[in-house]
C-alpha cells in the first residue's frame, strides 16, 4: 500500500467536562478529496483544529509524510503546508483582494517595503488558476460570500497548501456558486492538492468525495470510499439509527385566517413585494442567495426600513415608519434569523437568559426577573426541544451548532409567537437536529402558528411548505403549490427562466 | 469554576492581600477610625463609578463625569445656603434633574447621532466645563447651611453620611442591574447588540437609560462632594472620569461590554482607595501614588484579557 500522506493515529482530546475526540484516527492520500461528516458534537472541528495546530492532542499522533509530528501553534502546521479554511472567514474586509491573499507573507523590494506590483501580480496569478475574474485591487468588503471563498482559498495556496481543510464550504452559497466551488476543488485535486472536506450536505458526498469518514460522539465509525456508497447507510452511520426517507409532512389546506398580509412592499432592496401566509400555514421562501429573501423578513420585522407599502400582522395594520422588532414582538412575530452566532443568541450568556430574551417584558411585567421562574421556563422549552444538556447556566458558547439553534427556537418558544419568520433554520446543523427541527416547526404550525421559511436547501423547501414563494432580485416572482413542485421547476423561476 | 467567580474571587483575594500586608506593616491601619475614613474617601468614587458601570456594561463610556459634578453642583450650590426646606428640595431637583437631562443628552446623541460615545461624552465633558465657568465665573460658592453639610460631613449611627449613600446606591443599582428586565438589558446590549436588537430590546431606550443614570449618579456625587468641600466652584471634580473608571475597569468591568457587576466596581474603587491610603500611611509621595493606581489598572486589565484566553 502507498504510504499516506498524512495520517491521525488515535487522537484524544478531553476538554473540562466533555471527551471531545476518544482514538480517532483518519488519513489522507495525495490528491483526494476526504470527506469527513458526522453530527453537530461528533468532533469533526475539533479534530481539524487538532489539525491546524488550533489545539494539542492529549493523546494519540499525527504522521505528515513519514515523520511523526506535533503541531503547537498554527504557525507550525502552515509551516507544512496545511491551511484551513473556516465557516468564518479570515479576512480583512477594508484590505484588497491581493493584500488578503499575500497577508503576513507580502513580497518585499530590496528596501524593505512591500512589492505592491508583485503583490498583485501574484495574487492574480492564483486567481487565474482558480478561474475567477476579479478585480485585485478592491477591497474584499465588496465581494460576495462566494468571492470571498474564493480568495480565502487562493490566500491558502498562495501558502503553498498541500493539504487544504474546508470546514462547511457551501453553508452559504448558492446552488450556483456550488457548482462554482466543486469546479475548483476539482481542479485543485487534479494539481495534487489533497482536500478534507467538512459537510452536513450528504449529497455533495457523491458530486466531489473520493472517500467518507463518519464521526460520532467522538469516535471514527468508519471510513468507506464514495464509490458505491448509499446515502442512508451514511445517515444510519451518522446517528446511530436509522431515520425514514424525505419526510413530506400531511400539507395544510385548510384556510385560517391571516397571519400576515403584505402589500407592494419597497425599499433598497424590496421591489414592491406582496404576500401573504395564513396561521396555521408553512410557506417557503425560496430564491438564490441576494435574492431579497432576508430582507423581506427583516423590512416585516422592522429592522430594514420600508419605504411604501403595507403591512398587516396578525391582524393588525403596522405603521411602517414606527415598525420595530419589539412591536412585532408585542403583535405576537418572531423571527429566527440566519445567523446564529451573530444575530439569534448572545454568546457570552448563560442558556438560560438566551430563552427568556425576546420574552423579558411579557414575563416579568414588574419589571422585577425572578430567577427561579426564568430558570424553570428556560428549563422547559430546553427540554421540549431536547437539548442535550441540563445545565441551563451553561454560555451559549460552549455548545453546539445544533444546540445553539435549538437554543433560539426556546426562545421564540418562550415568546408564544402566533407568526414566525424561520431563516434558514437548518442550515450547518447535522440530519439528526434537523429532523427535530422540521418537526417543531410542523407541530408549531399544526398548533395554528403561521410560519414563513426561508431557505437554500431544496429538499428542505419542499418537504415542509404548503405554499412556495419564489423570489428574483428583489420581487417575488412565482408562487408554487408545495405539492407536485419540483427543485428543478423552483429553480427555474429563481435564475429567471421559468416562463421557458 | 465559572469565569465570573475566579474573576470575582482574583479581586477579593488582592483587596485581602493589600489590607494584610498594610495591616502587618502599619498597626493603625486595622483601627476602626482609619477603616471609616477609607469607606468615606472612596465613597463617591463608589456612587460615580456605579454610573459609569452601566456605561461600561453597554460597552461605551463616559468621560463627563466629572464636568456633570462640576456644573450641577454650582447651578445648585445657591440653593443650600438659606437652609429653607423649599430650597433644599429646589437644590436637589435642579442637580439631578440637570445631571440626569445631560445623561439623556449623551445618550441621545450616541444612539441618534451615531456618534461614539467616547467622542460624544468627550464632548460633552468640554461643553459641561465650559458653562460650569460661565456660570459661576470666579465665584466660589460656601458658607452652605448646617442641614446640608449633613450629607457629606454627618454621619448615620456613627457612619459618615457619604458612605451610606454610596451603600444605598450600591444596593439599589447592584438590584437594578441584577435583578430587574433593565438590568438584563443593560447586559444583553453590550454582549452583543445584534442579538439583542432581534430579540426586541430597544438600543437607544438602553443607552439613554445608561448614560441617565451615569449623569443622575455623577450629580448625587457632586452634591455630596460640595457639602463634604463646604465650597463649590466650576474646577472641582476633574479626576473623577479616570477614578471611577479605573475603579470599574480594576473591578472587572469590561470595556467590551456585556460582563461585570456593581460589585466588582466598588472592590475596585476600594483597592485604589486603600492602595492610596496605605502609602499615605507609608509617607509615600503622591507620583508614586499615581504610578501604583496605573499599575494596579494594567494589571487588573491583563487578569481579564487572560481569563478570556482561557475561556477561549
Amino acid at each position: 500500500m502507498a504510504e499516506k500522506l498524512l495520517a491521525l493515529e488515535g487522537i484524544s482530546k478531553t476538554f473540562p467536562g466533555v471527551k471531545a475526540l476518544d482514538d480517532v484516527s483518519f488519513d489522507l492520500e495525495k490528491g483526494e478529496v476526504h470527506i469527513l461528516v458526522g453530527e453537530n458534537g461528533a468532533g469533526k472541528s475539533t479534530l481539524m483544529k487538532i489539525l491546524a495546530g488550533v489545539y494539542l492532542p492529549d493523546g494519540g499522533r499525527i504522521v505528515h509524510k513519514g515523520e511523526a509530528v506535533a503541531f503547537e501553534n498554527p504557525r507550525q502546521a502552515q509551516d507544512r503546508h496545511i491551511a484551513i479554511i473556516y465557516q468564518e472567514f479570515n479576512l480583512m474586509p477594508n484590505l484588497t483582494v491581493a493584500q488578503n491573499i499575500c497577508l503576513g507573507r507580502e513580497p518585499l523590494h530590496n528596501g524593505g517595503f512591500i512589492d505592491k506590483e508583485r503583490m498583485r501580480r501574484t495574487a492574480r496569478r492564483l486567481l487565474d488558476f482558480l478561474r475567477m475574474d476579479i478585480d485585485v485591487d478592491q477591497p474584499v468588503s465588496r465581494l460576495g460570500v462566494a468571492h470571498q471563498q474564493l480568495v480565502e482559498v487562493a490566500k491558502a495556496l498562495s501558502a503553498d497548501a498541500e493539504i487544504l481543510i474546508m470546514d462547511e464550504p457551501t453553508a452559504t452559497l448558492s446552488e450556483k456558486e456550488i457548482d462554482q466551488l466543486f469546479k475548483t476543488i476539482r481542479n485543485l485535486r487534479g494539481q495534487g492538492v489533497s482536500i478534507i472536506y467538512i459537510s452536513h450536505r450528504l449529497q455533495e458526498i457523491k458530486q466531489i468525495g473520493d472517500r467518507v469518514t463518519v464521526l460520532r460522539d467522538g469516535r471514527t465509525i468508519g471510513c468507506r470510499p464514495v464509490e458505491g456508497i448509499v446515502i442512508d447507510e451514511l445517515i444510519a452511520m451518522m446517528v446511530g439509527r436509522t431515520i425514514g426517507g424525505n419526510r413530506i409532512r400531511v400539507r395544510n389546506t385548510a384556510r385560517g385566517e391571516e397571519a400576515l398580509v403584505v402589500e407592494e412592499l419597497r425599499n433598497h432592496k424590496l421591489r414592491g413585494v406582496s404576500m401573504h401566509v395564513r396561521r396555521g400555514e408553512i410557506v417557503g421562501l425560496s430564491g438564490l442567495v441576494g435574492s431579497g429573501r432576508t430582507e423581506l423578513a427583516r423590512a416585516i420585522y422592522g429592522i430594514d426600513p420600508i419605504l411604501s407599502g403595507r403591512v398587516r400582522l396578525l391582524g393588525k395594520d403596522m405603521k411602517l415608519k414606527r415598525l420595530t422588532p419589539a412591536r412585532c414582538i408585542r403583535t405576537r412575530m418572531g423571527f429566527i434569523p440566519e445567523n446564529r452566532k451573530e444575530d439569534g443568541l448572545t454568546l457570552s450568556m448563560p442558556i438560560v437568559q438566551n430563552v427568556t430574551q425576546a420574552s423579558l417584558g411579557q414575563l416579568f411585567r414588574s419589571g422585577l426577573i425572578d430567577g427561579r421562574e426564568e430558570r424553570r421556563l428556560a428549563a422547559k422549552y430546553s427540554a421540549d426541544l431536547r437539548l442535550n444538556t441540563k445545565n441551563m447556566s451553561m454560555l451559549a458558547q460552549n455548545l453546539s451548532g445544533g444546540n445553539q439553534q435549538k437554543v433560539v427556537l426556546a426562545k421564540w418558544l418562550c415568546t408564544h409567537s402566533d407568526f414566525l419568520i424561520f431563516d434558514e433554520p437548518t442550515r450547518g446543523i447535522d440530519v439528526g437536529a434537523k429532523e427535530e427541527i422540521h418537526n417543531l416547526i410542523d407541530g408549531l404550525a399544526a398548533g395554528g402558528v403561521g410560519i414563513m421559511m426561508i431557505s437554500s436547501d431544496l429538499p428542505e423547501i419542499l418537504a415542509m411548505s404548503d405554499r412556495v414563494y419564489v423570489m428574483r432580485e428583489g420581487g417575488i416572482v412565482k408562487e408554487l403549490p408545495g405539492d407536485g413542485t419540483t427543485q428543478e421547476e423552483i429553480i427555474r423561476y429563481a435564475v429567471g427562466r421559468g416562463d421557458r | 469554576m465559572n469565569r465570573a467567580f475566579l474573576d470575582r474571587f482574583s479581586r477579593i483575594l488582592a483587596l485581602v492581600l493589600i489590607v494584610v500586608l498594610l495591616a502587618a506593616t502599619k498597626p493603625n491601619f486595622l483601627g476602626v477610625r482609619n477603616l471609616l475614613n477609607i469607606l468615606n474617601q472612596a465613597s463617591l468614587n463608589v456612587i460615580v463609578a456605579v454610573g459609569m458601570t452601566f456605561t461600561m456594561l453597554i460597552a461605551g463610556i463616559d468621560l463627563s463625569v466629572g464636568s456633570i459634578l462640576a456644573l450641577t453642583s454650582v447651578m445648585a450650590a445657591r440653593f443650600f445656603q438659606t437652609g429653607g426646606v423649599s430650597d433644599m428640595i429646589a437644590g436637589f431637583a435642579v442637580a439631578l434633574g440637570l445631571g440626569t437631562f445631560l445623561g439623556v443628552l449623551n445618550g441621545a446623541a450616541i444612539v441618534h447621532l451615531r456618534v461614539p460615545a467616547f467622542l460624544v461624552t468627550f464632548g460633552m465633558m468640554q461643553a459641561a466645563r465650559g458653562f460650569a465657568y460661565l456660570f459661576n465665573s470666579g465665584v466660589i460658592y460656601n458658607n452652605f447651611d448646617g442641614k446640608f453639610l449633613f450629607l457629606g460631613k454627618g454621619d448615620v449611627l456613627g457612619v459618615p453620611t457619604p458612605v451610606a449613600i454610596a451603600a444605598l446606591v450600591l444596593g439599589l443599582f447592584g438590584l437594578i442591574l441584577a435583578k430587574t428586565t433593565m438590568g438584563r438589558r443593560v447586559y444583553m446590549v453590550g454582549a452583543n447588540y445584534s442579538s439583542a436588537r432581534y430579540s426586541g430590546i430597544s438600543i437607544g431606550r438602553t443607552t439613554i437609560f445608561a448614560y441617565a443614570l451615569s449623569g443622575l449618579l455623577a450629580a448625587l456625587a457632586g452634591l455630596v462632594y460640595i457639602s463634604r468641600l463646604n465650597a463649590a466652584e466650576a474646577i472641582i471634580g476633574e479626576h473623577f472620569n479616570l477614578m471611577a473608571i479605573a475603579a470599574a475597569a480594576i473591578g472587572g468591568v469590561s470595556f467590551n461590554g456585556g460582563s461585570g457587576s456593581v460589585f466588582g466596581t466598588v472592590l475596585g474603587a476600594l483597592i485604589l482607595t486603600i492602595i492610596m491610603n496605605g502609602m499615605n500611611l507609608h509617607g509615600i509621595p503622591t507620583q508614586y501614588q499615581n504610578l501604583a493606581t496605573g499599575a494596579a489598572i494594567i494589571l487588573a486589565v491583563l487578569l481579564d484579557r487572560r481569563a478570556m484566553r482561557a475561556e477561549v
